[in-house]
């Protein structure tokens, strides 16, 4: 009995009343420091502070203040929302400086970039929005063949918005991307092509604003955004000089066309024919359960030039023909990874026969891609799956088909003060390579410091195959403020 | 020695104290499993109102270096059907200012992101399942500003300990599913007057060292809720530290449901006229 007693009494004193012993040491208690953090930087956005109230880092200190706060009052008047103010922003969203070298094009040894832009924006009242912006481009081209200055000026977006419930309107110059994927999404058919800097810069970069009538309005989940292009401007292009001209005179090539037959063109005249409307396009998206998608469909005419051929006087023309697109896409989330997927319909391609006429055709395109975070941490990989067939039996200069794939990984470390990333494409059926690493100081905000490089090679007919002499090297600045 | 008669005459008795010993052991851990998961509901509960609305900024601290300063403003929306729906903004610095992220919690626990990217002017889905990524480059992790719910834990009660000169309870919670969380536990110093946490220790592959500890700094009522006005994040291998400060609350202000939408995402002017 005794012993009965003993486990007992053992027994209820192992009963824990709690974890005794797995309960963490005590927290050493530091002296906190003095509160030294800075007001807010935004001046437009301080909260507002009613009477009576303090801000966070006036409150009482957190020790022994459970419950020595009064209670609230119920005469104190309930704290409201700003509502609508008034706001004029003046920035420059942009500012680039980047020095580059070339160490194989025999056009140039360094490529050197200045580029600008600035902006106001005023909103009035809850309705009416405002807003003109101008941008600054310059480039310099040294130590070769074609030594080269340019400096462009040009507006940015600069219009006039009305808003009304769920009715957006827009008139004025804009920078309207549509579609899912990155760097060629399908439906991206109003947009004006920035080729001054080939693909050196990512998509949103690539693009300028131009002149458009836009309606968005909203239903629910689904939303109609209608654009329509009253003034039609090509696809802002490098000066022939440069090495990103889409025709090197060098060379005597004209991009996505066989070499062997363009050696002509290093003494031809090149014109530019951009007259008349860019046409219209609408696009209807919905997000929500159980994924996001967009219809559209667009009568446009691309800002991208296809030279058109008149080997009787030696020249190129850019024209712009109308073509018509059908197109759907889709994103969703599953297993942890996010789906991306475009596919479309264009009618009235042009293509050059074995003979230098334009020719039309229709074209099929498909992209498929995926974006994951390996492991759920800060590397983001997007990996894209690009198909494209001309739909014509009949022999022409440009690739009938194009299979690759293209996207972008990339990383950051030290506690987010440094970016690294990689921007590839490469083509399955032709050669046709661009490898673009990158690291990033981002430490020094709103400025990024990096060192780049644009890798390019591949066959001819191909975007790598045109710039395989122009690989580059950049040391760069970039920020807004 | 014991005789065999002896033997036989205890065994009985021994069985059954033996038996009633390990119900009375078995029952109360049970209660104090039920006590630890109350205390768990009662933080998940606690009163927030139907929406709230915040501005803040979030510090990030590392040592000999000038901290780097994110100015946010935060909407929080509770649906019918135990639909959660939240909206961050930032508004500084420059380069990320403008960008938005939409999360739709819902009440499966499953989470619908979407990211606004003003550069491109473009709302994309993205997975929610990147727990473990650092959000903007601080020391809160995406699962960190997710609220997770009590029952995807198993919780313990481990004692009573002091932290921030309260008296709390400190409560151990441990993923039920190990792949459904960055961390494989936390402890949380929880004072029970007022369900806030003091202090939460985060553990990572280390389960005796924590990776990670959240600080209380200050709190304050606003409209009858109690407001984390001031916290902490503290990397503590590195040192590094992210400071949370809500400059100004808003709750109940009647959010319209529109404004978690991806239209609202992508047009910062539908949501500012509700910035406190």
């Amino acid at each position: 009995m005794k012993k009965l007693l003993l486990t007992l009494s053992l027994s209820l004193a192992a009963l824990p009343v709690h974890a005794v012993d797995e309960l963490p040491p005590p927290r050493l208690v530091a002296q906190e420091a003095p509160d030294d953090l800075p007001p807010p930087r935004t001046t437009t956005r301080k909260p507002r502070v009613t009477q009576g109230e303090t801000s966070p880092a006036e409150a009482a200190p957190q020790a022994g203040t459970a419950d020595d706060l009064p209670p609230p009052s119920a005469r104190s008047r309930k704290p409201v929302a700003r509502g609508f103010r008034p706001t004029l922003k003046v920035g420059v969203d942009d500012l680039l400086l980047e020095a580059g070298a070339l160490p194989d094009a025999p056009e140039a040894d360094t490529y050197s970039t200045l580029r600008t832009s600035a902006y106001v924006l005023w909103q009035p009242s809850r309705n009416w929005e405002l807003r003109a912006g101008a941008r600054l481009d310059g480039m310099t081209q040294d130590g070769g063949t074609a030594e080269h200055r340019e400096m462009l000026a040009d507006y940015g977006d600069t219009y006039v918005r009305y808003r009304n419930g769920d009715t957006r309107l827009t008139l004025g110059a804009q920078t309207i991307i549509w579609g899912r994927a990155d760097e060629i999404p399908l439906a991206d058919r109003v947009s004006r092509v920035d080729l001054t800097r080939f693909s050196l810069d990512e998509l949103s970069d690539r693009r300028r604003a131009q002149l458009a009538a836009r309606w968005e309005q909203t239903f629910g989940d689904y939303k109609l955004d209608a654009v329509w292009l009253p003034l039609f401007r090509g696809a802002q292009l490098p000066d022939v000089a440069s090495v990103w001209s889409p025709i090197n005179r060098t060379t005597g090539q004209v991009i996505g066309i066989d070499p062997a037959l363009t050696a002509w063109v290093s003494g031809a005249r090149i014109d530019e024919d951009e007259h008349g409307s860019g046409g219209g396009a609408i696009r209807l998206t919905k997000a929500g359960e159980p994924f996001d998608f967009g219809i559209t469909l667009a009568r446009t005419r691309q800002s991208l030039p296809y030279y058109q051929v008149d080997l009787p006087t030696l020249s190129l023309t850019a024209v712009h023909p109308f073509n018509t697109f059908v197109g759907a896409d889709m994103e969703l989330v599953s297993g942890g990874l996010t789906w991306r997927m475009e596919l479309g319909y264009t009618g009235d391609v042009p293509v050059t026969l074995a003979t230098t006429a334009m020719d039309r055709t229709h074209a099929l395109d498909w992209i498929g891609a995926l974006e994951f975070f390996p492991g759920g941490k800060d590397t983001r990989v997007n990996l894209q799956l690009v198909a494209h067939a001309l739909q014509t039996d009949r022999s022409i200069l440009e690739l009938k088909e194009y299979y690759g794939a293209n996207g972008e990984i990339e990383t950051t470390f030290a506690q987010g003060r440094w970016k690294a990333g990689m921007r590839f494409s490469g083509g399955f059926n032709v050669e046709d390579i661009y490898l673009s690493p990158k690291l990033s100081y981002v430490g020094w905000e709103p400025h990024e410091l990096y060192i780049a490089a644009h890798y390019f090679d591949g066959d001819a007919r191909t975007l790598g195959g045109f710039h395989q002499d122009h690989s580059l090297i950049t040391l760069g600045l970039r920020t807004r403020f | 020695m014991r005789t065999p008669v002896n033997h036989m005459s205890l065994t009985p008795l021994l069985l059954l104290v033996r038996f009633l010993l390990l119900a009375l052991l078995l029952g109360a851990a049970s209660a104090r499993a039920d006590e630890a998961s109350d205390l768990a509901q009662k933080v998940y509960d606690r009163p927030n109102g139907r929406d709230l609305t915040t501005l803040g900024r979030m510090v990030l601290t590392e040592k000999d270096r000038a901290p780097r300063i994110r100015e946010l403003v935060t909407y929080r929306l509770d649906k019918l059907g135990g639909e959660t729906a939240n909206l961050i903004r930032f508004l500084d610095p420059e380069d990320i200012a403008g960008t938005g992220l939409l999360s739709i919690d819902k009440a499966d626990g499953s989470t619908d992101q979407w990211l606004y990217l003003p550069a491109l002017d473009r709302v994309r889905r993205i997975s929610s399942d990147r727990k473990g990524g650092r959000f903007v480059g601080s020391d809160f992790f995406f699962e960190d500003l997710q609220e997770r719910k009590p029952s995807k834990d198993r919780h313990r009660l481990l004692g009573r300990q002091t932290e921030n000169g309260i008296l709390c309870e400190v409560l151990e919670s441990v993923p039920l599913d190990p792949k459904d969380s960055v961390y494989s536990r936390r402890i949380s110093w929880i004072d029970p007057a007022t369900a806030l946490p003091q202090r939460v220790d985060y553990f990572e592959k280390n389960p005796a060292a924590p990776s990670k500890r959240w600080l209380l700094r200050s709190k304050k009522r606003n409209q009858a809720y109690w407001t984390v006005t001031d916290s902490r994040m503290i990397d503590l291998a590195s040192g590094h530290e992210t400071r949370m400060v809500v400059d100004a609350a808003l709750y109940d202000q009647k959010l319209p449901a529109k404004l978690f939408t991806s239209q609202a995402l992508a047009d910062e002017s539908l949501e500012s006229e509700y910035r406190p």
